[in-house]
């Protein structure tokens, strides 16, 4: 199969053909992914932040209140069951969730600092931090960042030369590094399932998304215990997280953005994994951000008291997110605006 | 360190400009030793300790080998060289699984027994580089070739890391004269490298790997899915295993090239044999002449009658099979296979004895037919390799055999399989014939090279997997 050059020059033009037109293609796709391919690097932020537009070029001028979360607020805020949500036109106040799966405080930073370079400002943000994610001090992944956002984020990790070196690497060769959102784009099928984590796909008009798990079976106390405990026992939250916090703090009160916190709700299994020493690095948390920072906190672990609202002690079915939507309505948004401003739900009199 | 890793390729980066940079052939070798030995030692530093111990052994055994006029002592020497090999290779490969089929036969025949297993890890390689180590001694006790007096270059030799984790096997006849020849910078030979390189890499992370995602989880629930789920998978498991195996050789033939050294190629397009005996001289034709020229013959060939030669066959073949690895699927399909010879040896007197039959054979159509066969008898054979156990298998072919059943679809969407083995069937059709060269001939080198490069990236963004192991690792 393999040519064979007889010609030695013919041989050497091929090889640095080869070689040049390779690592051309490669800087320039590594390149490309900064600006133009960005909706490849992060299909994620492209898909949400490309709802966020239609939504406020639907309605200009609507205050934005952005949710910044994890999962549990992913699956658990529906923007369309409260009153304010879905009515084009409408001058109340636009709630959209841009919560994404499986990241912290560091990658609500990155989000938060990309939006307002795009020039969207939230009236109000609402940071849902989800207590086992602050201890494991989850970080954001490395190939999600433009360069600037990777060396901007460096003192979150414990060793930033290693990042710098995995990021380079995979910009080295993006056709491998970004093989899974390549494909994605260009022959979905032939990604295997297991490699498919983005969760884009069926995000709802404001950016709500149904738990894709909802239909396996609730998962038991011991489950959940086996799960959660060793982590909700000996807690203590991360440096990590607790830098990107204050970084995010920082960025809200520099651009005059009220913030609130909020702790979503959690099953009674899941509640009773929490030791005393948990509760009250929870409760020391709250009362730093409350009192050094001057933001209020609204912790909704109790609010929903029955295990039929959770798929996994955690993650909200939709019946749940509908419920604990109502009560967001009621006592969160309140935070911000006066009743007035937020309307009253639709039916009521 | 996978041949496609990153962290190989930016090894090789490293030993390929120094080598080239460097213009003392004996400070090449030196280089060549040390990186084979940091290739080997990625793995476990300790297994790169056994193997350099075995080849001194073996060093010294052919040193004193060559050196010797005495009949009875060469035999002695030569006997001791195959003992030692073998044996290494018996404890760490087969120890536990002799241990285990004892255990079983006992618990079967009454006896309440329980043999205590060895705690060992298999040396990645041990079965090439023994196979390598057997036919130098071999080699040098028939006088075909004369001891290596440099122990540096019989290390390079048997530790060459393009050819040490899974072949080709090579002699030392065709290697040592190539180590102690000076080095010069070649174009022509970087072209070749760099081509078969990505050939392999093309084989390995766009159609193997993709294979693999249908083949694992029918192979790991068989009878789970209907018929033609599972014949399917069958055949991708067939092309995994040549995508995946000559896509290694064609790598390691590749780097070897960009070091400067021939390696002996080890596979020519073997799905499209006509019979089984063909298929073994265009599959893994490294260990098939090995088994050839240092068991086959030995034995006595074809050379006595028609049982003797169905005998030797068999007994070849289920070390083969056995060679592969420590189970009785392996010595099955080394069985079944010997059988299919013995088979087809019969069947081939029997077609030749009749000119009309024969004809038919050796026609377009007959000809076409019996590739069709071969390749479907083939891959029910590899059925046999690919399963855990010989229950799993069974119950693989039952599900493959059974045609009105009601179960599971395909794990996957096939399209991608599908799409792939098309591709494996048009590189088959080009690579007859000498189409594929006509055709890049016909281009200037400057566009073949630039389409090796969009092929390059096209098999990093077809690449399923990362980082899954080459199958013939684990033998």
């Amino acid at each position: 199969v393999v040519k064979l050059v007889q010609n030695r020059r013919g041989a050497r033009r091929l090889v640095l053909a080869w070689l040049f037109a390779f690592v051309a293609m490669q800087l320039g796709i590594g390149l490309a992914l900064e600006r133009p391919l960005a909706a490849v690097r992060d299909p994620d932020y492209t898909a949400r932040a490309a709802l966020l537009h239609d939504r406020i070029i639907e309605s200009p001028g609507r205050p934005l209140i952005l949710v910044l979360g994890t999962s549990r607020s992913l699956y658990g805020l529906r923007p369309e069951s409260l009153e304010v949500g879905d009515r084009p036109g409408s001058q109340q106040p636009l709630v959209f969730n841009f919560s994404p799966h499986g990241y912290g405080p560091i990658h609500h930073c990155v989000v938060l600092e990309r939006l307002l370079r795009e020039g969207i400002r939230p009236s109000a943000i609402v940071l849902e931090l989800a207590p086992y994610q602050l201890c494991l001090d989850t970080r954001i992944n490395t190939l999600l960042l433009t360069r600037r956002e990777m060396l901007k984020s460096l003192p979150f990790w414990d060793k930033p030369e290693s990042t710098v070196r995995e990021w380079t690497l995979a910009h080295a060769v993006p056709c491998f590094a970004y093989r899974f959102q390549f494909m994605l784009r260009l022959l979905p099928s032939w990604v295997p399932a297991t490699a498919n984590p983005f969760s884009w796909s069926d995000l709802s008009r404001f950016g709500w998304r149904p738990i894709p798990f909802g239909n396996a079976p609730t998962r038991s106390a011991a489950q959940i215990h086996a799960e959660f405990g060793c982590v909700l026992r000996e807690y203590r939250v991360g440096a990590a997280s607790e830098l990107a916090l204050n970084r995010l703090v920082e960025t809200c009160r520099n651009e005059h953005i009220p913030l609130v916190v909020l702790f979503m709700p959690e099953s009674p299994a899941f509640r009773a994994c929490y030791s005393e020493q948990a509760e009250r690095a929870i409760h020391d948390l709250r009362q730093r951000l409350e009192n050094d920072s001057g933001m209020p906190t609204v912790d909704a672990r109790d609010w929903l008291d029955s295990e039929r609202f959770f798929a996994d002690g955690h993650h909200l079915l939709p019946s749940g997110a509908e419920a604990f939507t109502r009560r967001f309505q009621s006592e969160v948004l309140p935070l911000f605006f006066t009743p007035k401003e937020i309307g009253k739900r639709s039916g009521e009199p | 360190m996978l041949f496609c890793s990153q962290q190989f390729l930016l090894f090789f980066l490293a030993v390929f400009t120094i080598h080239w940079s460097m213009p003392w052939q004996k400070a090449r070798v030196y280089l060549l030793l040390i990186a084979s030995f940091i290739f080997y030692a990625a793995w476990n530093h300790w297994l790169a300790i056994i193997i350099v111990v075995s080849t001194t052994m073996d060093f010294l055994i052919a040193h004193r080998l060559d050196a010797s006029q005495r009949l009875r002592e060469r035999k002695a020497l030569l006997t001791l060289s195959i003992v030692f090999n073998l044996g290494v290779l018996c404890y760490f490969k087969y120890a536990n699984f002799f241990l285990r089929s004892l255990e079983e036969a006992l618990r079967a025949a009454g006896a309440s027994a329980s043999l205590p297993l060895l705690s060992v890890i298999l040396p990645i390689g041990i079965s090439f580089y023994t196979f390598e180590a057997i036919s130098y001694t071999v080699d040098v006790y028939r006088r075909k070739i004369s001891a290596e007096r440099n122990l540096a270059h019989f290390m390079l030799f048997i530790l060459f890391f393009p050819h040490l984790i899974a072949g080709p096997i090579v002699r030392g006849s065709d290697f040592l004269p190539q180590v102690r020849r000076k080095k010069r910078w070649n174009w022509q030979r970087m072209n070749v490298g760099v081509q078969l390189f990505l050939l392999g890499m093309f084989k390995k992370l766009a159609i193997a790997d993709r294979m693999a995602l249908l083949v694992d989880p029918v192979f790991a629930d068989p009878g789970r899915y209907n018929a033609y789920v599972t014949w399917l998978s069958v055949i991708a498991y067939a092309v995994q295993i040549y995508c995946d195996f000559s896509g290694y050789s064609d790598m390691a033939l590749g780097t070897a090239h960009l070091l400067g050294y021939r390696l002996a190629i080890n596979f020519n397009m073997p799905y499209l044999a006509a019979n089984i005996a063909e298929f073994w001289r265009r599959w893994h034709i490294s260990l098939s002449s090995w088994l050839r020229d240092y068991l086959f013959i030995p034995l006595g060939g074809s050379r006595g009658g028609r049982w003797q030669t169905c005998r030797n066959l068999l007994i070849v073949m289920t070390l083969g099979g056995l060679w592969h690895g420590a189970s009785w699927n392996f010595i099955a399909w080394g069985l079944s296979l010997g059988i299919w010879l013995c088979v087809h040896r019969g069947f081939r007197s029997f077609a030749e004895a009749r000119p009309r039959l024969d004809a038919a054979l050796q026609s377009r159509a007959g000809t076409a037919l019996c590739v069709t066969l071969t390749f479907l008898g083939v891959c029910c054979s590899w059925v046999l390799f690919r399963s855990p156990s010989l229950a799993d298998a069974s119950r693989m072919y039952q599900a493959m055999f059974e045609v009105v059943r009601l179960a599971k679809g395909s794990p996957i969407n096939l399209s991608s399989i599908l799409v792939m083995m098309l591709a494996l069937v048009a590189g088959h059709w080009l690579a007859q014939n000498d189409r594929w060269r006509r055709a890049f001939n016909a281009v200037p080198a400057t566009v073949v090279g630039i389409a090796l490069a969009i092929s390059m990236s096209l098999a990093l963004l077809l690449t399923p997997d990362a980082g899954k192991s080459f199958i013939y690792f684990q033998f």
